[in-house]
């Protein structure tokens, strides 16, 4: 059954997902570039200078990429879902309805989580190739709160979607955006060390947010 | 049971948001800039004079509070004006008793800042070690930057490899000095911006500390001794003409010591109620003296010393802060407390809490009561919903729109 | 007599707006059960608080036994369900959508669903979303028929379709219904197609249930009069007790009952009503219905 479940899912997601990936790879492709860019013209030298000591952020384009991702995969899985409370249908298969929803957004979790760690593998070995272990240390540091934040905007988005009502959706997505932008307000490599592991408990607690959008739409609410 | 923890994790988002949001843009409407007062050493009057900046007012006070014009005090401050004094014809020729030149004057004048956020940042381990007699005259960027890990290590930028030999130099130059690999902290000041090298600080594994540069492509090492017992927090390397210091070094205990050329003595600085973690440090040297100005947030405390280090004046100032203004009285009325993730103290995101305002638990009260209406009117018993107002109860204006906007949907 | 389904004092609003109190059913086993009335009086909110979708604000539906609003997953398997206008995954082709199902039932009849699809005109990769209304409906119906599930809600199966659909429609579902106690509960706004096929009937109004009964005691009770009146002048005729509704037209005035022609004549004289010819005339159950709720 929860095979047949993750079948559904990747069938609305596969091509989020797939695109996700291509930009993700494009991404670093690009970033490919302007790193032998920056060496030829600048130096490797001064390129390593203006990482370590001028604190620029070679990886700087993922920032926003991760957020757009969660942010997409969430929209194609529950889209579908929600247009003609084909949901329902959903919530009617054979099986817990609480269930049922955190099957989903395991799928959606454990698909973006796969997807961010093809881009780590990638990332790293990238960086491996110009940089020693301190700068590549440090660019993971760095990025590892973005791919948090793209997980909390995929979460959070499943939420936004079963939520029933408009007015509460809305505050809904004011809350969690202000929630992501406090992990993506990097303007220091490693700003987030000490806090990183704060702020994935606390991220965790989206996991099942969903739950309480699932009961208002099962229950019922005044629309 | 799910669905309760659900709807629990998604006021505590809400607080959690809240906590940051509503108390930063309340301060971003109502706060006014305090602007922070600098004390200078006249070497005219033998006193501090104490500069107040802030929008068009720029004045000078006495420690009596008698005002100055900032005119006048172009004379009392000569040594700090001496540019202007001398394009206008107004430098006088000695001072204290003696000539004085202007080139002595410019040698003597620094500035130096030391931020708690320069101490409480992140580095990426791995630093350019300049050479320090540049055939060229110029500093320039080595071609290497180097980590002090088991061994002294050179990796070259461009094939991201390791380069053996000055590794293996430098590592054994090291051992023969006694250092103990790891290194735990190094410090520095990498940048071709300065008159010349004087390589870096490093700390080994038993808390020692080496001064470590590149002479002509070879290592030299020396050990500085410490003081018994001494901790080092941070060095703040600057090289200077004057070759009077290396540069500052604080310690774990808040002390302040500027290693001295004169054989790495370590020179105590007379400077008492600093917080390394909370106060800024902005130290004016010139001709005749140090005045080293300690600013926390509401207070300036500046300690004026002589060329030997001798203390010689002090000053100390307080102002209120935002917290005294009505929006800083209303604030603790609303806000039970505040969560910011980063700090004017630190480079590091965190969870900066302020501590609990217990005026707030006035409105915190009010909205106990609102709270228990609101489940009264949705017909819920509040003996069996206990929580959503004692939530309210503690964390005030954040748990009620966290319930307001979650409410208990489960009948 | 053993329930399949009991729904007992059901009041719900939603907001200020009553839709129904204190309704109270219970669905036979192995009858057909048609839940009627006008759009918008609460046949989709009724499925929907059958199907856990909705808590009534009071009262409580058993479905095997199982309250609605806490259906184990056993109990759902046995549950098919029909969407209002067939929704299903449309993002799927006929042979994924198979796929995906048959994994959640273990009496799947892959060839029922696969007897229907050979029918349809539709190729093999293409998505329900493309396809007509009409092919939707049989790709809805042949899922719930290959789930074989012993008790079937169709929530207005008949939405969109045309007569050819409608009739196809049934015409597998008489089929599936004469299955040993297999029961179905459906809902419908078009009342003629139903005539042979439900057997007990509740028909709902704008403020509740207005009619709870079997198809044939509804038809032998429920009765049309007509008559001619011998003045055009406005005349004082009133719904009561014995006149379930009426319709006045030039001159010719109708009225429906469930009382019998004696009843119904004496009521009349006793009101005053200037009438003739009062004559008992056949009707539909269509014409029953719209007799009983109005046509407007």
């Amino acid at each position: 059954m929860l095979k047949a479940l993750f079948y559904k899912e990747w069938l609305k997601t596969r091509w989020a997902l797939f695109i996700v990936t291509g930009v993700l790879v494009l991404a670093l492709i690009k970033m490919i570039l302007e790193i032998s860019y920056g060496i030829r013209f600048m130096g490797a030298n001064a390129y390593w200078y203006q990482i370590t000591i001028m604190g620029s952020m070679y990886y700087v384009d993922l920032l926003y990429l991760p957020f757009f991702a969660g942010l997409l995969v969430g929209v194609t899985q529950f889209v579908p879902e929600i247009s003609e409370s084909r949901l329902k249908l959903t919530l009617h298969l054979p099986m817990h309805e609480n269930s049922i929803l955190m099957y989903m957004v395991s799928y959606g979790t454990i698909s973006l989580i796969l997807v961010f760690i093809l881009t780590y593998i990638l990332f790293i070995l990238i960086s491996s190739g110009f940089f020693p272990a301190e700068i590549v240390y440090s660019a993971i540091v760095t990025t590892l709160p973005w791919f948090l934040a793209g997980m909390v905007s995929y979460l959070a988005t499943a939420t936004v979607f079963v939520e029933p009502i408009w007015p509460k959706r809305v505050l809904m997505i004011l809350i969690f955006s202000l929630y992501i932008a406090n992990l993506l307000d990097s303007d220091h490599y490693n700003e987030y060390a000490h806090s990183l592991i704060y702020l994935f408990i606390i991220s965790l607690m989206f996991g099942i947010t969903i739950l309480y959008a699932g009961q208002r739409f099962r229950k019922g609410v005044l629309k | 049971m799910m669905v309760k923890l659900s709807r629990l994790f998604l006021i505590l988002i809400v607080i959690f948001v809240s906590a940051i949001y509503l108390p930063k843009y309340y301060w971003i409407s109502f706060e006014n800039r305090v602007s922070t007062p600098l004390s200078f050493y006249s070497p005219v009057l033998h006193t501090v004079l104490i500069a107040h900046y802030g929008g068009r007012n720029y004045y000078y006070t006495d420690k009596h509070g008698k005002h100055y014009k900032r005119k006048r005090v172009d004379r009392l401050l000569p040594l700090n004006n001496y540019r202007l004094l001398a394009a206008t014809g107004h430098m006088p020729d000695s001072l204290m008793g003696r000539k004085i030149t202007l080139e002595e004057v410019r040698l003597n004048n620094f500035t130096m800042r030391l931020r708690p956020k320069d101490i409480f940042t992140p580095v990426i381990p791995l630093y350019p070690l300049f050479e320090s007699r540049p055939t060229r005259l110029k500093l320039e960027l080595p071609e290497s930057f180097f980590r002090i890990n088991q061994r002294m290590e050179f990796v070259d930028t461009e094939s991201n490899k390791i380069i053996e030999h000055l590794s293996t130099d430098f590592t054994r130059a090291l051992q023969k000095k006694g250092f103990v690999f790891p290194a735990k902290k190094i410090f520095g000041n990498p940048t071709t911006r300065k008159p010349f090298d004087e390589g870096y600080f490093a700390v080994d594994g038993k808390n020692r500390l080496f001064h470590i540069k590149m002479i002509r492509g070879k290592p030299y090492c020396s050990p500085v001794p410490l003081p018994e017992g001494l901790r080092i927090r941070a060095i703040f390397v600057k090289e200077m003409e004057l070759r009077e210091y290396y540069g500052v070094l604080i310690s774990e205990k808040n002390e302040i010591y500027f290693i001295m050329y004169d054989q790495y003595r370590l020179q105590k600085i007379p400077v008492t109620d600093y917080d390394a973690a909370k106060d800024q440090i902005v130290i004016l040297g010139d001709l005749f003296s140090r005045v080293f100005n300690v600013i926390s947030d509401q207070t300036l405390h500046s300690f004026v010393t002589n060329r030997d280090y001798k203390l010689i004046d002090t000053y100390q100032e307080s102002w209120p802060g935002n917290k005294e203004t009505l929006a800083g009285h209303i604030a603790q009325y609303v806000f039970p407390f505040s969560l910011k993730m980063s700090s004017s103290k630190s480079e590091y995101k965190d969870f900066y809490f302020s501590s609990y305002n217990v005026q707030a638990l006035l409105l915190n009260f009010v909205l106990f009561l609102l709270t228990l209406l609101l489940l009264k009117r949705r017909e819920f018993s509040p003996l069996k919903k206990w929580y959503d107002p004692l939530l309210v109860f503690i964390t005030g204006i954040y748990g009620f729109i966290a319930v307001l906007i979650f409410e208990n949907t489960d009948r | 007599m053993e329930y399949v389904v009991e729904c007992n004092n059901l009041t719900h609003y939603y907001g200020k707006r009553l839709i129904y109190e204190n309704m109270s059913f219970k669905i036979r086993k192995g009858s057909v059960f048609g839940l009627l009335g006008k759009n918008g009086t609460g046949k989709t909110t009724t499925i929907n608080i059958l199907n856990g979708y909705l808590k009534p604000k009071s009262g409580q539906c058993l479905i095997f036994g199982e309250d609605s609003q806490h259906l184990s997953p056993r109990t759902k398997a046995r549950m098919g369900f029909l969407m209002e206008g067939h929704i299903q995954y449309n993002f799927m082709n006929i042979h994924q959508i198979e796929r995906f199902y048959s994994a959640f039932f273990p009496n799947w009849k892959k060839e029922a669903y696969y007897e229907l699809m050979k029918k349809l005109e539709v190729l093999p990769e293409q998505k329900i979303s493309t396809m007509s209304c009409g092919q939707r409906s049989q790709v809805a119906l042949g899922l719930i028929l290959a789930q074989n599930p012993d008790l079937m809600v169709l929530d207005d199966y008949s939405m969109g379709l045309d007569a050819g659909y409608r009739r196809l429609f049934l015409d597998y579902l008489s089929e599936y219904a004469k299955a040993e106690n297999k029961t179905i509960f459906i809902t419908s706004h078009i009342i003629q197609d139903l005539e042979n096929f439900v057997e007990d009937i509740v028909i709902l109004d704008y403020l509740g249930v207005l009619l709870s009964t079997t198809v044939r005691e509804f038809k032998e009770n429920f009765k049309k009069y007509v008559f001619m009146l011998s003045t055009r002048e406005q005349i004082p005729l009133q719904k009561d007790e014995v006149i379930a509704n009426y319709e006045i037209l030039n001159g010719k005035g109708v009225i429906y009952s469930f009382a019998d022609k004696k009843s119904v004549e004496t009521h009349l004289k006793q009101l005053g009503i200037p009438f003739t010819d009062l004559n008992e005339a056949s009707m539909s159950l269509e014409d029953a219905f719209i007799g009983l709720t109005g046509k407007y």
